[in-house]
């Protein structure tokens, strides 16, 4: 009777085991630090297509309210990993001594921004900005801030650049006539562009010198990455795989506008609005210039080092060599 | 138990060395590491941080911007609060109409109108004022209200004994019975008047303390941050101090 029982309950122990494949996954809780752009989509690909499990993970991923609270919550340990994060900031709390490592690049350049006016408006371009019009951009030292001050180096424009919040912000604040311009990011306020309310005078191609510098990061929590070395790894392939998918699979792109109900005719270019050239994990570029970028904005007291630098960068989840 | 008397006698002192013990176990609890320095600073940091923050930020000038956002939605507020509130005492029928809609609208988060607000007055000093001032003249309003439908039938009935005057019996009899609870409602108003403000500055980039401590965080400057939280603090000091002056000159027994 005893041997019976005995094997009655290994048999309903390995059932249970049996009947729970997340068990057997690793998991990680990422924060997405901005919602509906594009490249964010990459993670939503990898989970809803399997890719995740593919590799053994369990991934939940919440939404962060920006740049700064989202990391702030990879710091503290509430969260793995942080999707999307400006670079400035993730040096910025690095050179605090934040327990903080980049994976990956997330964008380099800023060619998914674009800046806008209202159809009637006499501008037609970035250079028909004059010294009396504000030149948006969402706030002080921000990535926006950053391209607006590159733009206006680059073609000289006179313009006086203003701080004018987000891009729903941006958009009240020019629609109401308070602004000159407004800027946003693709896919953003593309209904807007279809209904011919407002005209694209130019995009942060133009800052040219921020072109190939990597401007958004993935990153870890180094206590979290020192004990999950081969999960991140394998979280960072997934990605990888689940990018593709974004970038090919007219499925995915369906997906991505029911998600966040977005008309599917206005987010069918947005492969093409941030090119995959410039969205590409590796290589995590331009952080010297970064570093600079950061000092004179106050981001950082003095320059970090070269092995600061060094230190800072674990690509796809690698211990740096 | 003698000791425990004198110090409560002395309700400055017991706060002070309240808030000296606080900082004492917070500073050994980051010093420690029982808290991540880079979410809670040690106090003396914070304390360190002022000179950098002043210099670079004025802190100092934007306190004074903060603090004159406040007292001019606080303003506002009186101005129209206390008025309605007694209009709505002397006619019971819009009060009892209008109450109800007052504390929902007390409830509700208006920090979340700022958008619209941007619209109508634009990015100036006027949609903080006004957003201000929305918060802060509800809780006016209803206590004003309140505080005069609660003063004593017997303090009422001995004034009309003395065949006083309208005018006479507010300013002698009702005011003052009810000065402590319109008080009330002028601290719980400023309050809130001070953390919308603040808010506000927080979220459009603009104005005093609210930017300053939205600079510092996305700086991830945590003892600059905390400094300037200090003097949001000190501002709510000023305030809930000096209503305590105005009260105490109005009601002083």
């Amino acid at each position: 009777m005893a041997g019976y029982l005995k094997t009655a309950a290994l048999a309903a122990i390995a059932a249970a085991v049996a009947a729970s494949p997340a068990a057997a996954l690793d998991k990680i809780r990422m924060v997405n630090s901005t919602k509906v752009v594009f490249e964010t989509e990459h993670p939503y690909a990898a989970k809803e297509n399997g890719i995740f499990e593919k590799y053994g993970l369990d991934v939940s991923i919440i939404h962060g309210s920006g740049g700064a609270a989202s990391l702030q919550a990879v710091i503290t340990g509430s969260q793995d990993v942080v999707w999307g994060n400006g670079v400035l900031g993730v040096v910025s709390a690095y050179s605090k001594g934040a327990p903080i490592r980049v994976l990956g690049s997330n964008i380099r350049g800023v060619p998914d921004l674009y800046w806008y006016v209202k159809t009637d408006s006499p501008i037609k371009s970035f250079k028909d900005l004059k010294a009396e019009h504000e030149f948006a951009y969402s706030r002080p030292g921000s990535t926006t801030n950053l391209a607006v001050l590159f733009i206006k180096e680059a073609l000289g424009i006179p313009a006086k650049a203003v701080s004018v919040g987000g891009p729903s912000g941006s958009r009240t604040q020019l629609m109401s006539g308070q602004v000159a311009t407004g800027w946003s990011v693709f896919p953003l306020n593309k209904n807007l562009l279809r209904e011919k309310k407002i005209r694209i005078i130019g995009t942060g191609a133009a800052a040219a010198a921020l072109t190939g510098t990597t401007i958004r990061v993935i990153a870890a929590n180094v206590n979290w990455l020192e004990k999950n070395r081969d999960a991140a790894r394998r979280l960072m392939n997934a990605l990888t795989e689940g990018q593709a998918r974004t970038y090919t699979s007219d499925d995915q792109l369906k997906a991505y506008a029911k998600r966040w109900k977005l008309n599917y005719e206005d987010i069918k270019s947005a492969p093409m609005d941030t090119p995959l050239n410039s969205s590409t994990f590796l290589p995590v570029a331009g952080l010297e210039k970064i570093n600079k970028i950061a000092l004179e904005n106050k981001k950082i007291k003095k320059l970090l080092t070269k092995e600061q630098l060094h230190e800072l960068v674990h690509p796809m989840g690698n211990k740096p060599i | 138990m003698t000791g425990s008397f004198k110090l409560s006698k002395s309700p400055v002192l017991v706060g002070g060395i309240g808030v000296a013990v606080f900082l004492c176990v917070l500073e050994i609890a980051v010093e420690t590491g029982m808290v991540m320095e880079l979410v809670v600073p040690r106090p003396s940091d914070t304390f360190l941080a002022f000179p950098p923050v002043q210099e670079d930020m004025d802190l100092v000038g934007n306190f004074f911007v903060t603090l004159g956002m406040t007292a001019a939605s606080t303003g506002i507020a009186l101005a129209i609060g206390v008025p309605f509130g007694y209009f709505l005492y002397r006619n019971r029928r819009y009060g009892v109409a209008y109450e109800g809609w007052l504390a929902a609208a007390f409830a509700a988060p208006t920090v979340l109108l700022y958008p619209l607000f941007l619209v109508i007055f634009g990015r100036t000093y006027l949609t903080l004022i006004m957003m201000g001032f929305i918060p802060g003249a509800i809780p006016i309003v209803i206590q004003t209200r309140q505080g005069l439908l609660g003063v004593s039938q017997t303090l009422l009935n001995v004034g009309r004994s003395f065949n006083v005057s309208e005018r006479e019996m507010f300013w002698k009899i009702q005011l003052p019975s009810a000065v402590p609870t319109i008080f009330t409602g002028i601290r719980i108003g400023v309050m809130y008047t001070l953390v919308n403000i603040v808010a506000i500055e927080y979220l459009i980039d603009f104005g005093g303390l609210g930017r300053i401590v939205s600079e510092m965080y996305f700086r991830f400057d945590t003892p600059g941050t905390y400094a300037s939280i200090v003097a949001v603090i000190l501002v709510s000091v000023f305030f809930y101090w000096g209503f305590g002056r105005i009260e105490k000159w109005l009601r002083p027994v």
